[in-house]
């Protein structure tokens, strides 16, 4: 029917502010409000948006890490929020994720064989022969040594540890791999390599990415569309090129005007954010964002902006930008 | 094939790496005091339940003929006021201290191990319940408790054993339950998720080998807890019955001041004996602790 391999619609989570002897519910954390987007085959879209906007709590809600408090989640059209233990263990094959920080992501205990294994196992896919060639093959595929795999992660570094999350999150050949900030944690040096692989990994897999991070510079690099987020909200997406030639929303120039130039000699403008990042917990009314907008109107105050198409692909959710 | 890459291959070898676990008990077999307490330890273990190999008087028979002997060649360590062999009773008593010990702490180790697990993995109202159950029971002295466990039933080691693993698991789950609490939280237990292990399979596959650490830490020494304790109990009269040879039930013989004053290889050697072995398996314990316990092994 579409040819969306994601599509995610008003997605929402609340976490609730338990108080006192009774564990009453007393607010909620709006972690996600109501975010939508939706991803082709084949790309890479990149979620960007600074600490504690919902990025990452977006990343694993769409791999039921987390159960979304409202919102759909269509997974090739099939909505998989209502999926059972049994269906959803079956989608998990399609559906992987890296995880940002290689020295907290792999059991300690575990061989390197028996993490990059153990996906095989639990769905009970090929013989042992056939899941030892398998593992060699992921081993080599990722760039490590396949004789390593009887070693532990504690005898690794942190991009070969990523490697190995990378290898483990292949292992299954998923349609879909959620990316959440997997290159933060690495040496600039290293970034740059893990990248690469990630982007050798899609054209060989034909491999979708949703790719979580803070640092714009490596979103660049590596995205076709670019979503932008802030205190739980979407405020812009676009593809990449219109996103950083063109920003229109207040908050994403701002961000791009804080990507440093490795040129000296060029000037620029740059957009400093007035205030705080108010809590999540009690968001501004109206624009989540108008506190801390520097083109902040009367009906920013009070009416919530909701994301429209604006350009071609180009969706912006702020009252800047009216369809009247 | 050509010999070139097959020498090429002999080089890149697949080399079994270390576990932290094996790294563990690499820096465990470093610490001196340690060692002396485990040798200690086996030694102890060895006599005891080798007790036939090293005595050849039977613990439980009365040589009329020979009551409050002293110490001589045909009885090391003399006789009691029934006439049975000290030595005897001495290594025979060993048995059902160190069997109390353990078994104890397995079952503890065991019981609390598996709630805490339960607890600490899947929260909400069963973790609630375990919890209140474990206020509740620590509320609860322990000697008393088993003081008034033993005194319903008839005491016999079971029982005992029993009595102090209800009332100590408490403290097992609740330890088990914090790391589980800690674990969840870790991006490995998320991927495990992600890459749809059933729950057993964490708690099992996952999470227990790394709540492994604190769990030996605590078992050792809730052994050498448990034979203190027997040995106290006993030493009151509510432990195994008195005709059963354990340190404890040879300490009570001797309280009499005319013992403790004339007969001291009596109570000397099983006071010595309780001691010294709830002191090696603390330096044990303290030994395990500091091996398990680094950024190494942590992740």
């Amino acid at each position: 029917m579409t040819h969306y391999l994601l599509e995610v619609q008003n997605l929402a989570k609340y976490f609730p502010i338990k108080r006192g002897i009774f564990r009453r519910t007393v607010g909620f954390v709006k972690a996600v409000d109501q975010v939508s987007f939706r991803i082709k085959k084949g790309e890479t879209f990149g979620l960007v948006g600074e600490s504690g906007c919902g990025k990452s709590t977006t990343g694993r809600m769409i791999l039921r890490l987390l159960e979304p408090t409202d919102g759909k989640i269509l997974f090739e059209g099939e909505d998989i929020t209502q999926y059972g233990k049994k269906k959803m263990r079956k989608i998990r094959r399609n559906l992987q994720m890296i995880f940002q920080d290689p020295y907290a992501s792999l059991n300690p205990q575990m061989t390197v064989g028996q993490i990059v294994s153990e996906p095989l196992k639990v769905h009970r896919l090929y013989d042992a022969e056939e899941q030892k060639e398998m593992v060699k093959e992921l081993l080599e595929t990722v760039g490590l040594n396949h004789h390593w795999r009887e070693r532990y992660p504690h005898e690794f570094s942190g991009g070969q540890r990523q490697r190995i999350g990378i290898a483990r999150a292949l292992a299954l050949r998923p349609k879909l791999i959620v990316a959440d900030e997997p290159v933060s944690a690495l040496d600039v040096s290293i970034q740059a390599q893990v990248v690469n692989l990630l982007a050798d990994l899609q054209e060989k897999f034909q491999l979708t990415y949703i790719f979580i991070a803070h640092d714009l510079s490596v979103v660049k690099q590596i995205s076709d569309r670019v979503g932008v987020m802030y205190l739980g909200r979407m405020v812009e997406i676009a593809p990449k090129k219109s996103l950083y030639r063109n920003p229109r929303h207040p908050y994403t120039e701002a961000l791009l005007s804080a990507v440093p130039i490795p040129n000296p000699q060029v000037k620029r403008e740059r957009i400093i954010l007035q205030g705080e990042l108010p809590s999540p917990a009690n968001p501004p009314k109206g624009c989540a964002f108008h506190p801390r907008c520097p083109k902040v109107m009367k009906i920013c105050k009070e009416v919530r902006p909701e994301l429209i198409e604006w350009e071609e692909e180009h969706f912006v959710s702020c009252h800047l930008y009216s369809p009247s | 094939m050509q010999p070139a890459i097959e020498t090429k291959k002999a080089v890149q070898t697949v080399r079994k790496g270390q576990s932290p676990f094996q790294l563990a008990l690499k820096r465990f077999m470093k610490n001196k005091m340690a060692l002396v307490g485990l040798g200690f330890l086996i030694l102890i273990i060895f006599v005891s339940v080798g007790a036939p190999l090293f005595t050849d008087h039977d613990p439980s028979y009365s040589d009329l003929y020979n009551v409050d002997a002293e110490p001589s060649s045909t009885h090391l360590l003399g006789t009691n006021d029934s006439g049975q062999d000290v030595f005897a009773r001495l290594l025979y008593g060993g048995r059902i201290s160190l069997l109390i010990g353990f078994i104890t702490m397995l079952l503890t180790v065991a019981i609390g191990g598996f709630l805490g697990a339960l607890a600490g993995y899947y929260g909400g109202w069963l973790d609630m319940i375990v919890m209140r159950v474990t206020d509740i029971l620590l509320t609860l002295p322990t000697t008393l408790t088993v003081l008034f466990l033993t005194a319903i039933f008839q005491t016999d080691e079971w029982v005992l054993i029993i009595a102090l693993a209800v009332t100590t698991w408490p403290n097992t789950a609740r330890i088990i339950r914090g790391e589980f609490l800690s674990l969840r939280e870790q991006e490995y237990i998320l991927s495990a998720k992600a890459i749809g292990c059933s729950g057993t399979r964490i708690i099992f596959r996952h999470m227990l080998p790394n709540t492994l650490a604190p769990l030996v830490v605590n078992a050792t020494l809730l052994v050498a807890v448990m034979i203190t304790v027997e040995s106290a109990l006993s030493f009151l009269g509510f432990g195994v019955p008195p005709t059963v040879p354990t340190w404890g039930n040879m300490l009570k013989e001797a309280q009499d001041i005319s013992v403790l004053t004339d007969q001291p290889w009596l109570w000397i050697p099983p006071g010595l004996l309780v001691t010294l072995t709830v002191l090696s398996i603390n330096f044990i314990g303290d030994g395990l602790r500091d091996a398990f316990d680094t950024k190494a092994t942590r992740r």
